[in-house]
């Protein structure tokens, strides 16, 4: 590993500043090595990932419940996610595979790196979490346009502007419930967000969903101040989960979502 | 205190499992592990400072039972650090064709990870937790953090990469690449 690949890793794992960040992104722009090193080091943490993340959605065994005085919670997840699960971690490992093969063949990448100049809008969406935190306790419901009392309305409502089936991610599992969304804009289209709010404290984490002509990318995390953020596109469609809460907290609550989008 | 005390650590439990899935390798052992963990938490719960990060702590407890695990048995892994650049220059594009990977090929191959790179690239990579916790809950600086999780990065693509290069393997869901 080359002695540069440490400050990259520290980028893929969201350990760097916003100057560091923007100097790698500006630097992946013109040189494709680079970027395909970047890509190896996310497509190794995704597949670790992948590889040990249904153990914590399995059920707690009682043995070690019953010392802590605790009983079987009900199941929270079904099937379907760990179907999921697997089909997930496969492609994370193909990934891999695929990618790491091709720094040593001179084969060019089958996608072209995109400028990320256009990480305005995570500034803004990151911006608007932060104002959004700062108003809690004055009035809870003064910053969303819907409250999230009645889901199903807000999800027609939101899936009606956004031009799309919308499922909200459920975060009670990790310990967030849902507080209501606002209308946004994101590349001059339509775009929601969503804030939840832990169930035992006041951290906030939010998700938004937006509109995008840009090129697929997948689960991303970055920093922005004291907030982590965790972003992909599919499909034409921007995910991005923010909050000041840890990254394993952000990546649990983000998982919720992919779970859901394999569902539409 | 104590009841505060044991609703958080049971919210924890999902999150030390997979940690210590990791650490261990089966099920059981890591369930062993975790329960061992908890028990030595309850023991010591004077010790944790209310307000400060419990997973922290709890990943810290885990992590140590496991060390002691590790030198009780005796078990001494090599580590597998590889020559600079070693990861560019190992791969090939007709084995790309044949890539055939699955988790268990992953899990596996975090297995036969030295220890010290296992730990920190679970840590870091899974479950999530920033270069400084890591570096508190395995007492060591930063910049080791950094080299280590470099070193199992690269170690562990050149152990994925090795199946591969015996025609394939064993695996029972196939990936194949195009």
């Amino acid at each position: 590993m080359k002695a540069d690949d440490t400050l990259l890793m520290a980028y893929v794992d969201g350990e760097m500043d916003a100057a560091g960040v923007a100097e790698i992104e500006a630097a992946m722009e013109s040189d494709l090595a680079l970027a395909r090193r970047v890509r190896v080091l996310r497509d190794t943490t995704a597949a670790l990932r992948a590889a040990f993340n249904d153990v914590a959605r399995e059920p707690v065994p009682e043995r070690l419940l019953a010392p802590l005085g605790a009983q079987a919670p009900r199941p929270w997840r079904n099937g379907a996610f760990r179907r999921y699960a697997a089909a997930a971690a496969i492609l994370a490992i193909a990934a891999l595979g695929a990618v790491a093969l091709l720094p040593g063949i001179g084969v060019e990448l089958p996608y072209t790196i995109v400028a990320q100049q256009q990480d305005a809008w995570l500034n803004s969406v990151s911006n608007y979490h932060q104002v959004y935190v700062r108003s809690q306790g004055r009035d809870d419901r003064s910053l969303v346009d819907i409250g999230g009392e009645d889901r199903d309305y807000l999800e027609t409502w939101f899936g009606r502007r956004l031009k799309r089936d919308l499922r909200l991610p459920r975060l009670e599992p990790v310990g967030f419930r849902l507080q209501g969304g606002r209308v946004t804009f994101v590349e001059g289209q339509s775009a929601a967000q969503f804030f939840y709010k832990a169930v035992d404290g006041n951290d906030i984490v939010s998700f938004t969903i937006a509109h995008t002509a840009r090129k697929d990318v997948e689960w991303t995390g970055i920093k922005r101040g004291g907030l982590n953020v965790i972003y992909w596109r599919r499909n034409g469609y921007a995910y991005v989960f923010v909050g000041a809460v840890g990254r394993d907290v952000l990546h649990d609550a983000a998982a919720t979502m992919t779970e859901r989008e394999e569902k539409i | 205190m104590d009841a505060l005390f044991r609703s958080q650590l049971v919210a924890l439990l999902p999150r030390l499992r997979r940690f210590a899935r990791g650490l261990c390798g089966t099920a059981d052992r890591a369930d062993d592990l975790v329960q061992a963990a908890c028990e030595r938490a309850l023991a010591r719960m004077e010790q944790w400072t209310p307000g400060t990060r419990l997973d922290s702590w709890m990943y810290r407890i885990v992590r140590t039972i496991w060390i002691d695990q590790l030198r009780a048995q005796g078990v001494r892994q090599r580590a597998r650090e590889l020559q600079e650049g070693e990861m560019e220059t190992s791969f090939d594009g007709e084995r790309a064709m044949e890539a055939q990977m699955t988790m268990q090929a992953v899990r596996e191959a975090v297995a036969k990870l030295a220890p010290e790179q296992r730990e920190i690239l679970l840590l870091v990579a899974v479950e999530g937790v920033s270069y400084k916790e890591a570096a508190e809950i395995l007492d060591i600086p930063i910049g080791t953090v950094m080299s280590r999780l470099a070193r199992g990065r690269a170690a562990l693509v050149k152990l994925l990469e090795k199946p591969r290069e015996r025609g394939g393997g064993d695996a029972n869901k196939i990936v194949r690449l195009s």
